[in-house]
Order: C-alpha cells, then sequence, then structure tokens
C-alpha cells in the first residue's frame, strides 16, 4: 500500500511516462527502482529520518526521472537510435501512402457530388496538339472535346492512383508489423529510443506542410493539369491527420507531465524480467 | 570526485563488487560506494542500466528473488562475467602501473 502523497509513487509514475522502453522492459526497471526506492526509505527511517526526508534522500540519490532515463537511453546505442529512424521513416511512409488512398476516396466523393469537373479540370490554356487531343478521345470516346476527354481522365487518374497507394500502403503496414512480430518472437524487440513526441511532430509538420500547399492550390483553382476539387481532397485529408496527430502530440505530452494519472501497479510490481 | 571517469570503468567496478558473491542492485550500489569510502557516489538509477548492458553482453545472470517479503533482483557473475573480470583487471592493473610510471610517484 502506498500513503496519499507518496512522493516514490509519484516519481515511479513519472518515470514511467517517461521511459521508451518496451513494456516487458519497462516493467523490469520500474520494478527494480521501486526496489530501490523503498530500501533507501527503510534505510533513512532506521537511520532516524522521517518518511518525508526518507523519500526525499531516496530520490536525490537514486536520480532525477530526466538522468536516469538518459542513462537507459544511453545505453540503447548508435545501433538502436538509427534502428528507431528507419522504423519511423517506414511507419511515415505507409502513414503516407495510406492518406493518399484516403484523398482517391475524397475525390471520388466530390466526382460524385460536385462533378467530374471540378476534380479533374485541366489546367487553363492548355494548348491540345492533334496527336494528344486524338490519344484522349481515343481514351473517352463520350467526350464533347479534347479538354473534356482530358478532365474525364486526370479525375479518375486521381482515384486509380489513390487505390493503388493505399494497397502499397497496406502492403508496408503489413510489413512492419511483420518485423515487430518476427522480432518479438525471436524474444528481441524493436526499441523505439526516440522521443515520444518524435513521430508526432514530424507527422504534424508533414501533414501541416502538405495541407497548405494543397489548400492554396485548391484556392487558385487548381494546378498542374488537377481541378481544384483534387487539391481540396489532398488538403483534407492532409488537415485531419495534421489535427491527429496534434491530439497525439497533447496525449504524449500529458502521459508526461499529468500527476493524477495511477498506471495499474502490475506494470512495475509484477515484472518478471526479460 | 568528478563522475565521469568512475562511468568509464563502472562496469569493472561492477563485475568487482559481484566477484564477491550474488546481490541486488541497492546492495551492489551500496557496497561500490562503502568500498570507495564515498568516492563513488553515483547517481543510484544509472547504475541499473550498467547491470543490464553487462546481462546482454552475457557477463552476469540475475533472477528475482524474494527476501525478508520483498521481490528483488539478484545479479550473479557468469562463467564469462568472471573470466572478463580478469581480463580487465589485468588491462586496469598495466594501464595503472603504466599511468604511475609516468606521472613519478607511487603508490
Amino acid at each position: 500500500m502506498t500513503a496519499p502523497g507518496d512522493r516514490i509513487e509519484e516519481y515511479l509514475r513519472t518515470l514511467r511516462a517517461s521511459l521508451r522502453t518496451m513494456p516487458q522492459e519497462t516493467g523490469r526497471i520500474l520494478a527494480e527502482a521501486e526496489n530501490h526506492l523503498r530500501e533507501a526509505v527503510a534505510a533513512g527511517l532506521a537511520a532516524g529520518l522521517t518518511e518525508a526526508e526518507s523519500q526525499e534522500a531516496a530520490i536525490s540519490s537514486f536520480g532525477s526521472v530526466r538522468t536516469v532515463v538518459r542513462a537507459h537511453e544511453k545505453s540503447h546505442g548508435t545501433a538502436a537510435v538509427l534502428v528507431s529512424l528507419v522504423m519511423a521513416a517506414w511507419k511515415l511512409a505507409w502513414t503516407f501512402l495510406l492518406a493518399l488512398g484516403a484523398v482517391g476516396v475524397v475525390a471520388l466523393i466530390f466526382d460524385v457530388t460536385a462533378g467530374q469537373p471540378f476534380v479533374g479540370a485541366s489546367a487553363p490554356r492548355t494548348r491540345f496538339t492533334a496527336a494528344n487531343c486524338s490519344y484522349w478521345m481515343r481514351i473517352n470516346p463520350g467526350a464533347h472535346n479534347c479538354a473534356q476527354a482530358a478532365m474525364l481522365e486526370s479525375s479518375g487518374d486521381i482515384v486509380v492512383d489513390g487505390v493503388a497507394c493505399a494497397l502499397f500502403g497496406l502492403l508496408l503496414f503489413e510489413g512492419y508489423f511483420l518485423v515487430h512480430h518476427f522480432w518479438h518472437r525471436r524474444g528481441r524487440q524493436v526499441r523505439d529510443v526516440l522521443p515520444r513526441a518524435f513521430f508526432p511532430v514530424t507527422a504534424i509538420i508533414m501533414f501541416g506542410a502538405l495541407a497548405l500547399g494543397c489548400g492554396l492550390a485548391a484556392a487558385v483553382k487548381g494546378a498542374r493539369g488537377a481541378g481544384p476539387g483534387e487539391w481540396l481532397s489532398g488538403a483534407i485529408v492532409c488537415t485531419v491527420l495534421a489535427v491527429a496527430y496534434v491530439l497525439r502530440l497533447r496525449q504524449v505530452s500529458f502521459l508526461r507531465h499529468a500527476p493524477g494519472r495511477r498506471p495499474g501497479r502490475a506494470g512495475w510490481a509484477s515484472g518478471k524480467g526479460r | 570526485m568528478d563522475r565521469e571517469p568512475v562511468k568509464g570503468h563502472l562496469e569493472l567496478l561492477l563485475l568487482s563488487v559481484l566477484a564477491a558473491g550474488p546481490a541486488h542492485g541497492y546492495a551492489i550500489i551500496s557496497s561500490l560506494r562503502t568500498r570507495s569510502d564515498g568516492a563513488f557516489d553515483l547517481p543510484e538509477g544509472t547504475v541499473y542500466p550498467a547491470l543490464h548492458r553487462l546481462e546482454d553482453a552475457g557477463l552476469l545472470a540475475s533472477s528475482w528473488a524474494q527476501d525478508d517479503g520483498r521481490k528483488r533482483r539478484v545479479y550473479a557473475l557468469t562463467d564469462e562475467g568472471v573470466a572478463a573480470l580478469a581480463a580487465r583487471q589485468t588491462e586496469w592493473r598495466r594501464f595503472a602501473s603504466a599511468v604511475q610510471a609516468v606521472a613519478g610517484w607511487s603508490a
């Protein structure tokens, strides 16, 4: 049992939220830290200190959460940092490809609701040569003219490209989790030693910039042969993702700082080692 | 005492403490402090990653043990750990005597 206001409990809670280790390893680190601190408190009490003084002294000798976390992170080495970066890039790649799939879906909705010219309008002042005009007309024989044929083609392309990207993204997603599963089955871990905020911040920057770029392109009524609907689809999906990662970042910060969050005791008291 | 040199030799120091017999983290750290007469006074929480590293390298083995109603992780030298300790002690002695010879003082 821990008394209310127990500083050891508070320290362990902060340590737990700050560690960038796999659950089993975190459990062991916390169990050892708790045993050590409780032992140090008992020694302090035996030496005549009060409970509060003993806890203060135990925590002070153990080191700040930052110091302890850094010591555990340093023990990971450069290889672990590189593996974490590769895994983060991999995750970002499948997130991006799945986002392109979502862009295709939104574009399809615009195709149906606002009409294909909204999504696939060809760039203004486009000049069609006889050769490429006959090419567009051959692909879309129902079109009234070259510009309409090109527009119909580009409005369909965004949906088809989105589906292709989503399928490739799903393959990368599957591979990502297979790697985790493979390492886990071999009794090893793919440790993420990067700061918790690293991935959300990277995703916010990437999707935020893309949302802004797509929004601007949509505002100037399309660019590079695409209609405003295509850019608007991109802006909507990227904005949703950027906002989702802002919320994720807030959650990560909350986990790190929330004083009232009480992790399950099993998290650190029942660690069974590696 | 400056902590940096201690960190550089922490693994040798931990292996040396465990040469006396298996011990849990708190006892290892207390022994380190007592045997160095307080000179090796590191933040205690930073010693555990070194113990984990030694275990990953196969120089230590550990298991949970129940003692006085308290569950503790007890560390012990493996055969590889004993050999590594002997090698590092030899290396350290050679280094210390070389420094001693160059610095021109005797212990």
